[in-house]
C-alpha cells in the first residue's frame, strides 16, 4: 500500500485534566478542523482514552502527558501506567526505559515552557542521558517559532541532540485545551503513514520512524529519486531531493490562513544552512551534495496571510549512512 | 446504604513541601461499592510584591538569556498554589484529578469514575491518595481531605 501523509494533533486536553473539551467536543472539533487523527495526552491520566477511541469519530492514539515537577512528557501507548510521581532528574533514563518496557513512546513537550510556579513543571529539566529513549520532542508548541522564543529555543535543542548522532523525531503539540487557541487553525503534525485507514498504530509507528512534518498549514516534504524520505537513512553523495508543497487540506480548514509559500531551506549538522532556494508553486528539485553520517531537514517559509518571514513548515531529517 | 468514613484529615503545607508527594494511606473495607473523596485548600493565590518577586525569579531562571522577551513579572500573577490528587487501589494506579479547583468532589464505583479516575472494583485492602504538590507559593497552605465509602446493600 502507498504511503500517504495525514494530519494530527499529537497533544490534546480534555476535562480528564485540565481541559475545557469533553471527548467528544475534543473529536468532533479535531473533525472540523479536517484533522485525520489525535493523542489523547491528558494530564497524568489516561481516563478519558477508552471513551475517546470507542467514539469512532477519528482513530484516537491514547496516551498521558507525564505532568511532573521537572517536565511535561507526553507518554503514548503505554499498556501499564508507569509511576510520573517520583520521577527525578538525574535518573528520568530508567522511566523512560519502564515505559519502553509497556510498549510505549516518549516525548518532550514544551522544553523551554517558563516552569514552576508560572506553568508548573513545564520546563524540561530533566537530564537525559540516553536521547535513544526519547521519541519526539515537540518544537512547536502554542504558535510558530518565528514567533515564540521558546519554540526557537526547542528547535536548538533538538538540532543539538541530532547532532549527537540521535533520531528525534519532531513534532507539533497545540497543548490543545479548548477550542479557541493562539495557533493556526490548520496547523498540524503530518504523520506519513501506511495508506488506506488510518489507525491509531500507524501514527505510532510513523512516530516513532521520524516520519513527520510539523507545519502551520501547507503539506511539505521532500524524497529522493528512488522514494526515500524524511526519518529514512540513505548514502551519503550528490543527491537530488524532489520538494512537493501543497495547500489542499489547510485551504479546507474553517478560517484557515492564507499561505504564500516562497522559500524552501535546507538544513544540516550545527543548524547549518546549506541551501536557500525560492519557490514559486510546484515542485522543486535540487541536487545537494550530501556528507556521510549527517542529517538533512527542510524547512518552507514564506507569508501568513500577507505577513513576510515566516516559517511555514519544518520537516523531519533524512539520515546519511 | 451504609457511610463510612475512611479518611478525614487536615495536611499542612509549606513551600518545603513543593515537588513532593504526600501518600495517605487508608483501608477500604469489604463490601465497599464507591468512593468518595471530598477535598479543598487555602490559600490557593499570591498577589503583591512577594509574588512579583517568586514570579521575576522563575523567568530568570527558565528564561535565561531570553528574559527581556517575556513581559513584566507583575503580569504572571496571581501566582497560585497547585496541590492534585492522585489515587493508587491495593493492585495499581486508579488515575489523578491535575486541575486548578481548589474545592473537588470525586466518586469511584465498579462503572463510573469522576473525570481523571478510573472506574473498576473498589477491591478491599489499603488504598493511597496521594497530594502531589505542584506549587505552592504561599506561606502555608492547608489542605482538606476527607474519604467516605458506601458499603452494599447486604450490610445496610
Ligand atoms: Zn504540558
Ligand atoms: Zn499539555
Amino acid at each position: 500500500m502507498l504511503e500517504q501523509w495525514f494530519a494530527c494533533e499529537l497533544h490534546c486536553h480534555t476535562v480528564h485534566s485540565d481541559g475545557d473539551f469533553t471527548v467528544e467536543s475534543l473529536l468532533k472539533t479535531a473533525r472540523e478542523r479536517k484533522l485525520d487523527g489525535i493523542c489523547l495526552t491528558d494530564h497524568n491520566t489516561q481516563s478519558g482514552v477508552p471513551e475517546a477511541q470507542k467514539a469512532g469519530i477519528l482513530p484516537v492514539l491514547g496516551g498521558m502527558e507525564w505532568t511532573t515537577y521537572f517536565g511535561h512528557m507526553p507518554v503514548l501507548d503505554c499498556r501499564h501506567d508507569v509511576d510520573w510521581r517520583d520521577a527525578l532528574p538525574d535518573t528520568i533514563d530508567e522511566k523512560l526505559r519502564q515505559v519502553h518496557e509497556n510498549g510505549g513512546i516518549c516525548g518532550v513537550a514544551h522544553p523551554f515552557q517558563i516552569g514552576t510556579p508560572i506553568c508548573t513543571g513545564g520546563h524540561w529539566d530533566y537530564k537525559v542521558q540516553d536521547w535513544s529513549l526519547v521519541e519526539y520532542i515537540e518544537i512547536w508548541s502554542e504558535g510558530s517559532p518565528f514567533l515564540n522564543t521558546a519554540n526557537r529555543r526547542a528547535i536548538k535543542l533538538w538540532e543539538s541532540i541530532l547532532d549527537k548522532g540521535y533520531r528525534l523525531t519532531p513534532t507539533l503539540g497545540r497543548d490543545w485545551h479548548r477550542p479557541t487557541n493562539n495557533m493556526y487553525p490548520a496547523a498540524c503534525t503530518y504523520l506519513l503513514c501506511d495508506g488506506g485507514k488510518l489507525t491509531p498504530e500507524k501514527m505510532k509507528i510513523a512516530i516513532r520512524n521520524g516520519r513527520t512534518v510539523v507545519s502551520a498549514g501547507p503539506l511539505f516534504y521532500f524524497e529522493t529519486e528512488t522514494g526515500a524520505t524524511v526519518g529514512d537513512t540513505i548514502a551519503a553523495g550528490d543527491t537530488e531531493l524532489i520538494i512537493h508543497t501543497n495547500t489542499d487540506r489547510a485551504d479546507t480548514v474553517p478560517q484557515a490562513n492564507g499561505y504564500n509559500p516562497q522559500a524552501v531551506r535546507i538544513f544540516t549538522n550545527g543548524g547549518k544552512m546549506l541551501s536557500e532556494i525560492p519557490i514559486d508553486g510546484g515542485d522543486l528539485r535540487i541536487t545537494l551534495p550530501l556528507e556521510a553520517a549527517h542529517w538533512y531537514r527542510a524547512e518552507l517559509w514564506g507569508e501568513i496571510d500577507g505577513k513576510p518571514d515566516c516559517q511555514l513548515a519544518v520537516t523531519a531529517p533524512i539520515y546519511t549512512e | 446504604m451504609n457511610t463510612e468514613i475512611l479518611l478525614d484529615t487536615r495536611v499542612h503545607l509549606t513551600p518545603e513541601s513543593e515537588k513532593m508527594n504526600i501518600s495517605l494511606a487508608f483501608c477500604v473495607p469489604a463490601d465497599a461499592e464507591k468512593l468518595r473523596i471530598i477535598y479543598s485548600y487555602a490559600p490557593k493565590e499570591l498577589a503583591g510584591a512577594v509574588g512579583e518577586r517568586l514570579a521575576e525569579e522563575c523567568l530568570l531562571r527558565d528564561a535565561g538569556a531570553f528574559r527581556g522577551e517575556y513581559p513584566a513579572a507583575a503580569s504572571f500573577l496571581p501566582l497560585k498554589n497547585l496541590v492534585t490528587l492522585s489515587l493508587d487501589d491495593p493492585h495499581g494506579y486508579r488515575g489523578a484529578a491535575h486541575r486548578q479547583a481548589p474545592q473537588q468532589e470525586h466518586i469511584l464505583t465498579a462503572s463510573e469514575a469522576s473525570p481523571g479516575f478510573y472506574a473498576g472494583a473498589i477491591a478491599a485492602g489499603e488504598w493511597t491518595l496521594t497530594l502531589n504538590v505542584h506549587a505552592l507559593v504561599t506561606e502555608f497552605c492547608d489542605c482538606d481531605i476527607q474519604i467516605e465509602c458506601e458499603e452494599g446493600e447486604q450490610n445496610a
